[in-house]
């Protein structure tokens, strides 16, 4: 029974929810500051503010499914659990970088993206939905980064 | 850049909505009594209960005194604050002195100096400096020691070289480049209009200020060569009279800070809130002054200086 292969593959996934959990984190953080900032004086701002706080965290989601994808593959919510072999434990950990990577660096430069946002949206409340386009195309090389992930974690055959 | 200021920033951003804008300000100049411009007012951010124009300047020292509380408590780092606030302990020190010779002087100290008057005075009376920070306690010691051999003029040089030179030294300190370059436009104007408007025994090499951008050499040349190369500097100054040179220096001075605005991080956006809203208290008294000693409105409007917003 080979555990190395089936170790290498679960780091994979911990990569990939990790990573991309961080970057949204440290990202919702410098945008949620920002947003706390401009609320202590103008409290009606929340509603503008709000997408704004929110989109950093969708890396973190994206992280989350790809790592769920690898666990399912593996198996490990069931009585049969996969042992690929090494090589195999490598393809999926390797299938789980773009995630991990993508998501970590547009998680922490959506944030500053959205804590400027929130700046412009502090003073003209209608230009917030500009602000959140600039901010939602830092998202696309998230998505890119999933669609990566998805892709090759399917191109792994146990 | 400093990532840790997202929540005062935001903040910032959020009042500088409420900064008065120079269309607002022409507005009430144009009011053809203080009660208007006091009803004017009242309807912006400065609505404190007042009835009297008194109680307006009163008003206006209140809200400069509470920018200051507001930057300070927003600025982590704690060497910053004691900078912004020294000219108001060196004019404080000023004071003290004169009154040692002079207990007429009025005892106008500004609230908003980093060290507080009484603990000045008590550990100028006593000789104990250690009361005081050790940032400002060589000044201080120097300063007796100026005064008590040369006299109040000597000591007023001495002590704007030094509050300049300590402003440079903190900055470049702490490697805040914005900061840096505000204080040397400020040295540069101060330099400009201590030139222009030296009297005829006063030597401009014992006045000169160093720290700016423009040198003392370049003030040694002919006329023409030194608007020439101030010119080339400032582009936006007025030579012709000491008001108009006020006026576009202060100008200037606002049009640097509006670079703050693209800053999402950093101290740059508090420390140009900082000083636009001196700007703004600055304009206003313009205005109250104006009408308390009935100047015409275009004259008023005329020497109103650039606004942040």
């Amino acid at each position: 029974m080979n555990m190395i292969g089936l170790a290498i593959a679960m780091v994979g996934a911990a990569f990939a929810i990790g990573f991309a959990g961080a970057g949204s984190s440290i990202g919702i953080g410098y945008a949620g500051q920002a947003a706390n900032g401009v609320l202590s004086e103008d409290p009606e701002k929340f509603g503008p503010m709000l997408l704004l706080v929110a989109l950093p965290g969708t890396q973190g989601f994206y992280g989350f499914l790809v790592s769920f994808l690898v666990i399912m593959k593996l198996g490990l919510l069931g009585a049969n659990i996969a042992h690929p072999s090494v090589a195999q434990g490598w393809q999926i950990l390797g299938a789980c970088l773009p995630i991990a990577i993508t998501g970590f660096a547009s998680g922490i430069h959506q944030g500053k993206v959205c804590a400027a946002g929130i700046g412009v949206a502090a003073k003209q409340p209608v230009a917030s939905m500009r602000a959140l386009i600039y901010a939602a195309l830092v998202e696309t090389y998230a998505v890119l980064g999933l669609v990566a992930s998805i892709f090759l974690l399917q191109g792994v055959k146990l | 850049m400093n990532h840790n200021y997202a929540y005062a920033v935001g903040k910032i951003r959020a009042l500088e909505k409420r900064l008065l804008s120079k269309s607002f300000l022409e507005k009430i100049a144009e009011s053809g009594s203080l009660e208007a411009i006091t009803q004017d007012i009242r309807e912006t951010a400065y609505s404190g209960e007042f009835a009297e124009e008194r109680e307006l300047f009163s008003l206006l020292r209140n809200e400069r005194k509470a920018t200051y509380n507001l930057i300070e408590k927003l600025l982590e780092e704690p060497s910053l604050s004691p900078l912004l606030r020294l000219r108001y302990d060196i004019h404080n020190l000023k004071l003290l002195l004169k009154k040692e010779i002079d207990r007429s002087v009025s005892a106008d100290f500004s609230p908003l100096g980093a060290i507080s008057p009484s603990l000045l005075e008590k550990a100028i009376q006593n000789k104990a400096f250690l009361q005081i920070p050790s940032y400002f306690r060589e000044i201080a010691k120097k300063s007796i020691a100026l005064f008590q051999a040369e006299g109040i003029k000597q000591l007023e040089q001495f002590l704007d070289k030094e509050m300049w030179k300590l402003t440079l030294d903190e900055s470049k300190e702490i490697k805040n480049i914005f900061l840096e370059e505000f204080f040397k436009l400020q040295i540069d104007f101060l330099n400009i209009r201590n030139f222009f408007s030296l009297g005829e025994k006063e030597n401009f090499d014992v006045i000169f200020i160093v720290g700016g951008r423009l040198e003392k050499k370049i003030f040694k040349k002919e006329r023409a060569a030194i608007e020439k190369k101030i010119f080339f500097f400032y582009s936006g100054l007025e030579l012709d009279e000491t008001s108009s040179l006020e006026k576009s220096s202060d100008d200037l001075l606002i049009n640097y800070i509006k670079k703050a605005k693209i800053y999402s991080f950093g101290t740059e956006p508090l420390i140009a809130y900082l000083f636009a809203k001196e700007g703004e208290l600055k304009n206003i008294k313009l205005i109250l002054l104006g009408k308390l000693n009935n100047i015409g409105v275009s004259v008023i409007k005329e020497n109103l200086r650039e606004t942040y917003v």
